[in-house]
């Protein structure tokens, strides 16, 4: 295969992938864009003359053109186009440089047909790090050792990262959750009620004024910390906390901290029950003992992600849970696929005291649903809707939030 | 390196050797950093293993959360075994993109630097990445920096353990990949059975060149034939010369992977001189699971590898499994192997057989662990002041009762693993991993109470709480067990071994519960 070939392959290659592994929104017609934005000549002139081409036509955001860059540089790498034509930057180059390729006759630029274009020269090579000598020896410090690698740093590679969900994903799904109710000074002009008064009266009088809509609902996040959660906390952090904190639209957004369970006392009723169940199988039992098992009494949260600063349950709740929707951000287990008898029955604890207060509880597990089998996430998910934290799961929880019914197999 | 592969975590999506390659792939490539959190990880899998189906986001915490990665401080981690797996990432990648995972190290930690709040781990990654970008200039810093170390104790061994790391990465880059290289594993046939295949590809390789392709559907047995074909190459040649390279689709759907391992291997620089070099070199090529890459017709639609295997049918050979014929079309030619699928009940009747060989041979090599437990488990017996008792019987019977209900557990968790698809190799792997584990947890007190629970029963009715077996495992602080030993299965296997051998009898129920109401008459007088 000749390097025309090479060249009608090479935006095709680059269209796909971005496409099949990269999920870029991108139609038929863009890849036409770009073969007429070619033929009329534009991204010949260099191998980043292209990629700033392809960038313009298909790149939508910072980020998307981060992966464009690097997956480019990564593709013109293997198909060898390192020494491409440069015929308008080296007009002033001697022509000793390599052979210069041919440009398929379907691609060469209208103004440039009739140009005599000069050999293509070989990039500038990297600068080797010179270490400078000094009068005293040199101290190895992070610093130091960035300056000495700075000439290897050029390299376009993708360092912002791209998860199962994104920021926005996760903004657009949460600014669903809403439930408007009118509070605060009253500064909107109801004319219903202006109207009325003033036929009811017959005279001129002040108008009506009512208080703004505003969105009632407050979320209570309860993130799982530590442990088989330290994967995720990346993730959860920056992307599903930080959206949800920062554009729910909500006028307070609460959060609190727990490891695998809420840590406190465990009634004796409840331990006793433990004992009955260890030596059984725990599902077959679970239909029965969930009745049993007495709601939490004490308990702690934790207000930072260090887990420090304890603070008791039932003084958070009390707090926090009136007109709250409860979010619980935790793997319930299923990252290292424990089955789990003493946290499933602590959970189911802790979940009955969330109950006594209120209805609007959905759990979030980061793994998929595939991952929750023969796990304690699959015994708690029989008594609270839990959704995996990705595009559908997270609008399911919204739903749940904003009341739409959920079959649960055994209801607290 | 394969024995790595059981501590790679077996979550079941990843409960096969294929998924445990994929993730030991993203372990070597991890552990080019000294330390390093989650989202460095997802860097790195997201820059170079953006097209493995494999490996998704959850690989990742499944790597953090597998005995092959210690967590140091939160959100903080470290690869153990690193020396391997540098080897592995050095015999399988080019240079180029081990130079590009430097790179990515640098940007990260340049452009996020509170990550590593401590200094001393932020130069010692930046130094770490310098020593597989430019050593040289990595060791010239080092060596000045020596003469002022003298004077700091920190400073001195903190330069011992990044010597240390440069040796490390010297002893990995030296590493060259052997002749008969085998990127992914071929499965063997369970067991063999002779077969007329195999006599064509014997013919054909005399020729020495060209391509052959075995074609069948799926489950015919083309790779256990390739695998086969080359076992017997290897001991006919007694593996001096035999040059064989060997890539499956099925493990890497991927024809980057195969130009990258195909360009270490052959150590050529561009892909054109593959097929020259494979010739020079008398080289096999394996490619198993074409028809990834074949349309309904059979055309292959990626022209790099159309490219590679015209040119190879003219300078070199190779042996293609597929579930397609390939079209004839220019220059290119081929030997057709057609590979009739092997009855199924023959297959299992055969594979029943050839796993209770391969399990009483994993039993043989339990055995000294087995009868010194059966002996501290009769010891403690005696200890409980049943001397009495065990008058009336005889000692060695219930010592090797005992030890037969061991091998018996043994075997059912063999043959849990086996139906699992682990192959002889892999049970001599999980021999070598566990076998002190296994020793402990028999001579522990609880378990053997528990393992030996119908020993006691009257009834055949009698059942063994495999997740008290199990908590007791943790407890002991054992290596975590592979996902792919299924406890329940074992426990209700094991039972039935027992009783089918009839390995106890009356007595022995005897002294069992003689055992026990002595043990109640005690706890009866404390309370008293």
């Amino acid at each position: 295969m000749n390097r025309d070939n090479i060249l009608e392959f090479f935006p095709w290659i680059l269209f796909n992938r971005l496409r099949d592994c990269w999920h870029f929104r991108l139609a038929p017609e863009d890849y036409q864009e770009l073969y007429s934005a070619l033929q009329a000549g534009f991204g010949w002139q260099s191998r980043d003359d292209l990629r700033t081409l392809c960038c313009a036509l298909w790149a939508k955001s910072l980020q998307e053109r981060e992966t464009l860059f690097s997956l480019f540089d990564h593709l013109a790498d293997e198909f060898g186009l390192d020494n491409w034509l440069l015929p308008k930057h080296q007009e002033n180059e001697p022509e000793t440089g390599p052979e210069q390729p041919q440009i398929p006759s379907w691609k060469k630029p209208v103004a440039l047909a009739g140009d005599d274009t000069p050999p293509a020269p070989l990039p500038p090579p990297i600068p080797k790090p010179e270490l400078r000598e000094e009068k005293e020896a040199p101290v190895i410090s992070a610093h130091s050792l960035l300056t000495v690698l700075e000439p290897f740093t050029h390299a376009r590679l993708i360092l912002s990262p791209r998860y199962v969900l994104g920021y926005r994903q996760v903004v657009q799904a949460t600014r669903r959750l809403r439930q408007f109710t009118r509070s605060g000074p009253k500064t909107e002009l109801d004319i219903a009620a202006s109207i009325a008064l003033r036929c009811r009266r017959g005279v001129t009088v002040p108008l009506v004024l009512k208080a703004r809509q505003r969105n009632a609902v407050r979320p209570l996040l309860l993130a799982d910390r530590l442990g088989s959660m330290s994967p995720f906390h990346h993730f959860c952090d920056n992307i599903v906390l930080r959206a949800i904190r920062q554009s729910s639209r909500c006028e307070q957004v609460s959060v609190y901290y727990f490891h695998d369970v809420l840590a406190g006392k465990r009634s004796p009723r409840n331990k006793a029950l433990l004992q009955r169940l260890t030596r059984r199988d725990i599902f077959s039992v679970m239909d029965e003992a969930a009745a049993d098992i007495q709601a939490l009494q004490g308990g702690y949260l934790y207000t930072e992600p260090k887990l420090l600063q304890a603070r008791p349950l039932p003084e958070v709740l009390q707090r926090e849970i009136e007109g709250a929707a409860v979010i619980i951000l935790s793997d319930a287990g299923a990252a290292r696929g424990n089955d789990d008898i003493i946290r499933l029955v602590d959970t189911v604890a802790f979940l009955k005291t969330l109950y006594a207060y209120t209805s609007s509880v959905v759990w979030l597990n980061p793994l998929p649903r595939e991952r929750w089998r023969d796990s304690t996430a699959a015994g708690i998910a029989r008594h609270v809707p839990m959704f995996p934290v990705e595009h559908e799961g997270l609008h399911q929880a919204v739903n749940c939030l904003r009341g739409q019914s959920f079959d649960l197999e055994i209801p607290l | 390196m394969s024995d790595l592969l059981p501590f790679v975590w077996h979550r079941k999506p990843f409960g096969d050797r294929r998924g445990r390659e994929a993730l030991l792939d993203l372990a070597c490539h991890a552990a080019l950093a000294v330390a390093l959190n989650s989202e460095l990880l997802h860097l790195i899998r997201i820059n170079f293993f953006y097209s493995h189906s494999g490996l998704d986001h959850f690989a990742e915490a499944d790597l953090l959360l597998s005995p092959l990665c210690r967590e140091i401080g939160s959100d903080l981690y470290e690869l153990q075994s690193r020396g391997k797996l540098l080897e592995r990432l050095y015999r399988r990648y080019s240079k180029k993109r081990i130079r590009k995972l430097a790179v990515l190290l640098t940007n990260y930690a340049k452009s996020c630097p509170d990550w590593l709040k401590l200094e001393i781990f932020k130069k010692s990654l930046l130094l770490t990445a310098l020593l597989h970008l430019d050593p040289a200039t990595a060791n010239q810093l080092m060596e000045k920096q020596r003469g002022r170390a003298r004077r700091d104790r920190e400073e001195h061994k903190w330069l011992l353990a990044m010597q240390k790391e440069a040796e490390l990465g010297k002893n990995a880059a030296a590493v060259k990949p052997s002749r008969f290289f085998e990127v992914h594993h071929l499965p063997a046939a369970r067991p063999w059975q002779s077969r007329e295949e195999l006599r064509q590809l014997r013919v054909w390789r005399k020729k020495k060149q060209g391509i052959c392709m075995l074609i069948g559907p799926k489950g015919a047995g083309k790779s256990v034939l390739v695998k086969r074909f080359l076992q017997e190459q290897a001991e006919s040649q007694k593996g001096e010369n035999l040059s064989v390279f060997i890539f499956s689709f099925h493990f890497a759907p991927d024809i980057e992977s195969l130009f990258e391992s195909l360009g270490v291997w052959l150590e050529s620089k561009s892909e054109r001189e593959i097929p020259e070099r494979l010739g020079q070199r008398d080289g096999l090529l394996i490619l198993d699971g074409l028809d990834k890459f074949q349309e309904n017709n059979g055309r292959i639609y990626d022209w790099r590898l159309d490219r590679l295997l015209q040119r190879i049918a003219v300078l070199a050979s190779a042996i293609v499994t597929s579930r397609r014929s390939l079209p004839k079309q220019g220059t290119r030619s081929f030997h057709k192997i057609i590979i009739q699928p092997y009855k199924k009940h023959e297959i299992i009747r055969d594979r029943i057989i050839e796993d209770r060989l391969s399990i009483d041979k994993g039993v043989q090599a339990f055995k000294p662990i087995v009868s010194t437990a059966a002996k501290v488990a009769f010891a403690r017996f005696l200890n409980k002041g049943l001397d009495k008792v065990e008058k009336h019987f005889e000692p060695t019977a219930v010592e090797q009762a005992i030890s037969q209900a061991y091998e018996e557990w043994i075997t059912a968790i063999l043959g849990s693993l086996r139906m699992r698809g682990y192959e002889e190799q892999e049970l001599e792997e999980f021999f070598r991993a566990y076998q002190v584990d296994l020793e402990s947890f028999l001579k522990d007190q609880e378990a053997a109470e528990e393992l030996l629970k119908p020993f006691s029963s009257y009834t055949a009715k009698v059942s063994i709480d495999h997740n008290r077996l199990l908590q007791r495992w943790e407890a002991l602080e054992l290596h975590p067990l592979p996902e792919d030993v299924d406890t329940a299965a074992v426990s209700r296997a094991y039972l039935h071994r027992i009783n089918k051998a009839g390995i106890i009898n009356p007595d022995f129920r005897d002294l069992f519960l003689a055992q026990l109401a002595r043990k109640s008459a005690k706890h009866l007088e404390a309370i008293l």
